[in-house]
């Protein structure tokens, strides 16, 4: 597989510029050409502003870089910079709380064959059938039937949790931490349950409302 | 202007084509015209289910390749007016057809036919992605057996992405006997995961297999309860509202007589 050496992203009033940590100027500059020729037309007329993120460019890789871009389009201001591990370490407190933060709503059923993977908290209107997968950096909550897996804090939070109007999940995951449901499950529960984790146990409990104590 | 639908099912041996020919026999025997679509290329079923497989001169590959006229590949059945069968190629595979020509067929077909029936390959491939290219409506038929059901499911979500959005299901080989023991998941059970609408429920028939290897669609056998069911299915198909039958007619009257007086196990 070919290894993206740039990435290019739409911010307010013109282009975020990633360079990878180990790209040469020459490599930059030809994937760049081709990025941008391909959507010229997009540019056409415009004063697009650079931010350049990633990689730190020395003096003269800069003078390069712009000169390069400014015969492609039209160059607002230009700025150089800024670290990326900021940025991300932003998006980290922003998507994984399981507190507040990104949320994504799936309407529908979730059926067999199908993913949702989510870095924040996920929120099905609908069933999850046997076969799909829902994975969440934060909380997982189905307002229906989970009969599917899902993995609630992806990335390792212990805090995450999983509720269901009906859990009947073929695998729960918390954090690092998976179950599997009993295999001589004979009744299915006929109210809301939530799953969380003690310690290195995964904990099911009838959901009261208000009584959260984890 | 006609209508296609394609019967899936994802799993292999739930009844696709056994449904395909009685509904088309069904909705022929009422007075619509019908052509059977077979898209399962170099595994083809449904000539030999409809009883016409020495009749076949050319198929679907030889219409979308140009060597014959559609008219020319269409069969003729010999016992229903109006149906008409399409041969699938038996030597060629599914690859030797495009979706694009898939949906160019069935626009032609609707033009001189009511209903188009396109009996889907099993499997999630090649052939499922041809046989539903063309396709207006979706018809997913399953077993009450929780692979099967699994596999429905995750069929109706590749239809979804396909932009067939409310299929209907078909239960299929449903033993009443065995749902009474709690040995078979029901009709409940099913639509439960499913969750899509109910076209209708055809009971375990051993006039299926006798017929089918007769080659002869089971709604022409008299008494069968299979052959009731699927022609329910054709008038629901056609907009009409018919209730569900009685799946315990085929109970003996003895068992009847011994329910009425409340002394048989219901």
């Amino acid at each position: 597989m070919k290894e993206n050496k740039v990435f290019l992203k739409g911010i307010l009033g013109g282009l975020q510029v990633y360079i990878g940590p180990d790209a040469g100027l020459e490599s930059i500059m030809k994937e760049l050409g081709q990025k941008l020729d391909s959507s010229k037309s997009f540019f056409k007329d415009t004063e697009v502003n650079l931010v350049f993120t990633g990689r730190e460019l020395n003096e003269s890789e800069r003078n390069e870089l712009v000169g390069f871009i400014s015969q492609k389009i039209h160059v607002g201001n230009v700025e150089f910079n800024i670290p990326i591990e900021k940025e991300e370490a932003k998006m980290d407190a922003a998507t994984y709380s399981t507190d507040e933060g990104m949320t994504k709503f799936y309407k529908g059923t979730v059926r067999n064959g199908q993913r949702i993977d989510y870095q924040g908290n996920i929120i099905v209107m609908g069933d999850v059938n046997p076969g799909a997968e829902i994975v969440a950096g934060g909380n997982i909550i189905v307002l229906g039937n989970l009969r599917g897996m899902a993995h609630a804090g992806v990335s390792g939070d212990k805090r995450a949790i999983v509720i269901a109007l009906c859990l009947q999940p073929t695998q729960l995951r918390i954090g690092n931490v998976i179950t599997r449901s009993p295999e001589d499950e004979t009744e299915k529960p006929h109210y809301p349950e939530i799953a969380y984790l003690k310690g290195n146990n995964l904990f099911i409990e009838p959901y009261l409302p208000g009584k959260i104590k984890y | 202007m006609g209508e296609v639908y394609v019967v899936t099912s994802g799993k292999g041996g739930v009844g696709k084509t056994t449904t395909t020919a009685n509904i088309g026999a069904a909705l022929a025997m009422e007075g619509n015209s019908v052509v059977l679509l077979d898209a399962d290329i170099g595994l083809r079923n449904l000539d030999v289910v409809l009883g016409l497989e020495n009749r076949i001169v050319y198929d679907l590959i030889d219409v979308v390749e140009g060597a014959c006229r559609l008219k020319q590949a269409l069969v003729k059945d010999k016992r229903f007016d109006g149906l008409f069968l399409l041969p699938a190629a038996q030597t060629r595979d599914k690859d030797a057809v495009s979706p694009k020509q898939m949906q160019d067929l069935c626009n032609e077909l609707k033009e001189q036919f009511d209903y188009i029936l396109i009996d889907c390959p099993a499997g999630i491939e090649q052939g499922f992605k041809n046989a539903v290219a063309g396709a207006d409506k979706a018809i997913v038929v399953t077993i009450p057996e929780v692979s099967a059901v699994r596999d429905a499911d995750r069929i109706i979500g590749l239809l979804a992405s396909n932009d067939l959005h409310y299929p209907e299901l078909v239960i299929n080989r449903l033993r009443i006997d065995m749902v009474k023991r709690g040995d078979m998941m029901n009709i409940e059970d099913t639509m439960d995961i499913l969750g899509i609408d109910l076209l209708g429920v055809v009971p375990d028939d051993e006039n299926i297999v006798i017929s089918t290897n007769r080659g002869e669609p089971v709604i022409a056998t008299r008494n069968s309860l299979a052959g009731k069911a699927f022609i329910n299915i054709a008038k629901r198909i056609q907009g009409f509202d018919v209730p569900t039958m009685d799946l315990d007619e085929d109970s003996s009257i003895v068992d009847k007589l011994k329910r009425l007086f409340g002394i048989g196990k219901k």
